[in-house]
């Protein structure tokens, strides 16, 4: 009983924050960042205790069912729902790399003391994962909202739209930001 | 390297344009960019060099979680207990969990159970509370066809489980693919299945996940029934958002109905829509909507919004598509239904649609067409009728056969004639009638088109006879001209024949016909007019491939010929009609070319001769709705010119000639449209020239009337269409009052009946261009002072230019209506200055 107070009552804050936001107020966006983030954290923490080895959970689907579990659909629009993937990606981009260095780390230790790690097959892209965020960390530097687009199209999984509608920009920008991004991130992370 | 963000910016421009190019081009290119800029051209070939090596990095998701340290391997299950059960082996596992094949422990008779346990966090204390009072509900289902619950409880660890009696067979589409069974028998084994269905229904419990790997078939042919009522017990009670997600998780996201992902009422309904995919996927082969599983905001989209195909535009083999055109079509549709209301009321009414359709009766689900029946008679004695239809083609050849061996034998010209006269008279059956008898058949496509095709051979034999006979030449222009008709004509079943060019070359062969004999003295007055009706058709043919300039030049020969007429009968009321249709044909096609002054004068010339027409017979009804169809036209190009004021006049005097139509005969759907959509267009116009109040008013009528009549016709969308634009101008009439919020109810009313609309494929242009109007009209609801609303309107105004952009990217954005796009794009411009200040 205590489950389903506790599951309507963010929803429907959520959404009415989001809609706000949408609707200019900044500062529903400061009341919305801590409750997807701890939403989000609190699905990637279930889902490793659960999933099993065969299912490699995405992180796109982590973020739409975060989505649907915080937002009442009946309530929002499209934008809305964009500028809640906006947020999302920017949050699970923190969320993979912190675990991807953690589990770097146990690597390590694990070859240290001859250990075998689970998640071998999804731990194989964590030295490009993490060699993408030093580069994204570089693009931020050179060009902020063209890192950003890449954090939505990427770790949001926002179509070139959405992205378009979060960033404030056309989907034809869009388009030209993700294609040279891409081609300045695959020079930086290549190996020479 | 790139050091700083101004290089950056230099190099990226030069970069992005570069790659717009093909490969080859680059080069040269950035001779011309770089200049003697050598680091920069540089910098921008080895970025050029890096996109082009295949770096998939970015076309994979990104990495996700590693499994969990404690998920024991499945053999370690084998032998441990459950309860009383003993795991004997894994059978498999899906989105809830675990199965387990075991046998109770203290058996003596060693039965066999299938043990389903359920993941940890799937299932609650209150689920396995509420397990145990639904436990004797779902366990009272006793059917043969349907495996029953037998048991459920906790493990030592707590892990919730089920326990099932154990069906040993294959899954209900491996069944039917190894089996390779027919059509016919995979209906009856979906009829046994709807009954184990109906039975639960009857004891009311849903079943709430039916899809095929629930439904086993065992060796001997039965199908079984897994899990019932377990899909409710996981469901947990929560918020919307919540219950979605549980979709996602424990459901099957391809057969979830839309009440289930939306969170609504599950009821009995829920299981006929996931019959109505179970059945599609049995005829068809394929599933009507696949749903990525990582993407569950597309699942809301496609199983809420899209249509999905018929199953017979599904199917990959065309005999299987022929055969599962119209009833089973129409059958799996009515299953498939958005709205549970609008699907059948109960399994037992789907399964008896099935039996109707397995005994050749009419089904319930096409109940009431007068064509379907028809049909399905003509189905019953297919056999007879197609005899019949070959005798008809036999007949047509040996009478051209005879009417040449007659000339050649120089037989008494009296007889040749009798003999056309027949030819004739079974040309009219041959083209027309049995044309409309066999259109509504499922798979008559091919038997029409070899009707076009011998009718064509057969005509262009007789007109190489035809000399100089009026009479025959005028028949056989008819011949060509319903032909014509024939080919061009795009009905309304899925099958149609749609052959522009065709139909365009048997015009021009009536022409041919029609022109060679008004050159001679036997012409009469109606052999002018059925010419000008000719170069009108030719004239509609040619607009529909987008031929605007030789269309209006059919139309101009048109009304040359009728002014002829007209010119020298004057009261013949037939000539004069003629000659406004025509002037309203060529003032179609003249807006077309954008020539709008001309078009107008065109116009109002039509509408001029309606007036007079009307005026000398005050009771036609045709002549006045004449008058307000030009009228109408004459408002619609004002208003698309901004002459508002003077649109207003037309629009009002169309408004005025509709209602008199509309009091006159009252229950005429076609003048209450005509008033609404006029109605509509006076309150568009009202509002351009400043009436907001005024504006309000009508477009508030239209909406009560267009309303009605989507209403009434649920299946046709222009009626919705229709519906939405009056919304739409009421909301910006009321936006324009001040009254805000009121404004924004109507604009999202709008906006939710076009949505659905315009997502279809193919495109629905009109329901496009309204949506991106709307989302327009949304936009210039915000204010412009503070920050938030500027934003808010900036992002309305992209939704509407992704919408006009689209349509105009596949080329079906009208040229009138490029300027629209071009002020939304100034509006956006707008905007971002104002954000800039």
């Amino acid at each position: 009983m205590e489950k389903s107070v506790e599951s309507e009552e963010p929803a429907r804050q959520v959404t009415a924050l989001l809609r706000d936001w949408s609707g200019g107020d900044r500062a529903a966006l400061e009341r919305l960042m801590p409750l997807v983030y701890q939403e989000l954290r609190r699905l990637a923490a279930s889902y490793l205790r659960v999933e099993r080895p065969d299912h490699t959970l995405q992180p796109t689907a982590l973020v739409h069912e975060a989505y649907l579990r915080m937002v009442d659909q009946r309530g929002v629009n499209w934008q809305n729902r964009a500028h809640f993937f906006g947020i999302a990606a920017q949050m699970m981009r923190r969320i993979l790399v912190d675990h991807a260095r953690r589990r770097q780390a146990a690597k390590r230790d694990a070859a240290a003391l001859r250990l075998q790690t689970t998640g071998e097959e999804a731990a194989g892209r964590d030295p490009e994962l993490l060699a993408l965020d030093q580069a994204l960390c570089g693009l931020e530097s050179l060009d902020a909202r063209q890192a950003r687009i890449v954090e939505l199209r990427f770790f949001g999984g926002l179509t070139v739209e959405e992205t378009a509608e979060v960033a404030g920009i056309s989907p034809a920008t869009v388009k030209r930001e993700w294609r040279t991004a891409r081609a300045w991130l695959a020079r930086e992370i290549r190996p020479a | 390297m790139t050091s700083s963000p101004s290089d950056w910016g230099r190099v990226k421009s030069i970069l992005a344009d570069a790659l717009e190019r093909p490969v080859e081009k680059r080069g040269a290119f950035l001779d011309a960019a770089c200049g003697t800029d050598l680091a920069l051209r540089r910098e921008v070939e080895a970025l050029l060099l890096a996109e082009r090596e295949e770096w998939s990095f970015f076309d994979s998701p990104p990495p996700g979680w590693p499994a969990p340290a404690d998920s024991s391997p499945s053999s370690a299950r084998e032998g441990t207990r459950v309860g009383p059960y003993e795991i004997l082996r894994e059978l498999g596992h899906g989105g809830m969990g675990q199965v387990y094949l075991g046998r109770r422990a203290d058996d003596a008779f060693q039965k066999k159970v299938a043990i389903k346990l359920i993941r940890p966090g799937m299932a609650g204390e209150e689920t396995l509370a509420r397990f145990r009072t639904e436990r004797q509900i779902s366990a009272a289902l006793e059917h043969p066809n349907i495996a029953r619950l037998l048991d459920g409880g906790t493990t030592d660890s707590g892990e919730p489980y089920f326990v099932m009696e154990y069906v040993e067979g294959e899954n209900l589409l491996d069944f039917c693919a190894g089996r390779r069974l027919r059509l016919e028998e995979r209906l009856r084994l979906f009829g046994t299945i709807c009954a184990a269905v109906e039975y639960a229904h009857r004891n009311l419990v849903v079943h709430r996940d039916i899809k095929p790997s629930n439904i086993l078939v065992a060796e001997d042919g039965t199908p079984k029934l897994l899990d019932f009522g377990i899909a409710k017990l996981l469901e947990p009670d929560g918020g919307v958002g919540d219950r979605t997600a549980t979709v996602m998780r424990v459901l099957t996201p391809d057969y979830a109905s839309p009440e289930q992902v939306r969170g609504g009422a599950i009821t009995t309904a829920t299981d006929v829509y996931s019959l109505g995919i179970v059945l599609y996927q049995l005829l068809s082969g394929r599933r009507p909507y696949h749903v990525e599983s990582g993407e569950v905001g597309e699942l809301l989209r496609v199983v809420c919004e899209r249509d999905p195909e018929r199953p017979s535009a599904a199917a990959a083999d065309p005999a299987l598509a022929r055969r599962l055109r119209g009833d089973l079509d129409t059958i799996v549709m009515k299953a498939l239904r958005k709205e549970p209301r609008s699907r059948y009321g109960s399994v037992g009414e789907l399964s008896d649609d099935i039996r109707r359709h397995l005994e050749a009766r009419p089904v319930r689900a096409r109940r009431g067409t007068q064509g379907y029946r028809a049909a399905k008679f003509v189905r019953r004695h297919r056999v007879g009728l197609l005899f019949a239809f070959v005798v008809v083609l036999a007949l047509g050849a040996g009478v051209a056969a005879t009417l040449r061996e007659a000339r050649r034998a120089r037989l008494a010209e009296a007889r040749a004639q009798r003999r056309f006269e027949d030819v004739r008279r079974m040309a009219n059956a041959f083209l027309v009638e049995f044309h409309d008898a066999i259109r509504d058949l499922p798979g008559s496509t091919a038997a029409r088109q070899l009707l076009v095709r011998r009718g064509l051979e057969y005509l262009d034999g007789l007109s190489s006879e035809a000399g100089d006979d009026p009479s025959l030449l005028r028949e056989l222009s008819e011949g060509y001209r319903r032909l014509g008709e024939l080919q061009g004509s795009v009905s309304l079943g899925s099958a149609m024949l749609g052959d522009m060019a065709g139909a365009r070359k048997s015009y021009e062969k009536a022409i041919a016909l029609l022109e060679r004999l008004s050159r001679t003295k036997n012409a009469v007055p109606a052999d002018r007019l059925a010419l000008a009706t000719l170069y009108a058709r030719m004239s509609e043919s040619l607009g529909r491939d987008g031929a605007s300039e030789l269309a209006a030049a059919y139309d101009r020969k048109a009304v040359a010929l009728c002014e002829a007429e007209v010119a020298t009968a004057p009261s013949d009321s037939e000539a004069g009609t003629r000659l406004a249709s025509a002037l309203v044909g060529l003032g179609n096609s003249l807006r077309f070319l954008e020539k709008r002054d001309e078009a107008r004068v065109v116009f109002e010339r039509a509408a001029k001769e309606w007036n007079r027409l009307a005026a000398a017979d005050p009771s036609s009804v045709r002549l006045r709705r004449g008058v307000f169809v030009a009228n109408y036209k004459i408002g619609a190009l004002l208003a698309e010119g901004d002459q508002n004021e003077k649109a207003t006049e037309a629009f009002t005097r169309a408004v005025e000639m509709a209602e008199s139509l509309s009091r006159g005969d009252p229950s005429n759907g076609q003048y209450r449209r005509d008033l609404a959509i006029a109605l509509l267009s006076l309150g568009e116009s009202r509002l351009g020239a400043g009436d907001a109040a005024g504006a309000e008013a009508d477009c508030r009528r239209a909406v009560a009337m267009l309303g009605a009549l989507a209403a009434a016709e649920p299946a046709s969308v222009n009626p919705r269409i229709w519906l939405a634009a009056s919304h739409r101008v009421a909301g910006k009439s009321l936006v324009a009052e001040g009254k805000t919020a009121e404004g924004r109810g109507e604009l999202d009313e709008a906006v939710s009946l076009l949505g659905p609309i315009a997502a279809s494929t193919p495109r629905d242009v009109s329901a496009t261009e309204q949506l991106a109007e709307t989302c327009k009209a949304y936009g210039g609801g915000f204010g412009t002072v503070r920050r938030g609303d500027v934003l808010a309107a900036r992002s309305w105004y992209l939704r509407a230019q992704h919408e006009y952009s689209a349509l105009r990217d596949e080329g079906k954005l009208d040229p009138a209506h490029l300027r629209l796009l071009e002020e939304v794009d100034r509006r956006i411009t707008d905007c971002d200055l104002a954000l800039s200040r």
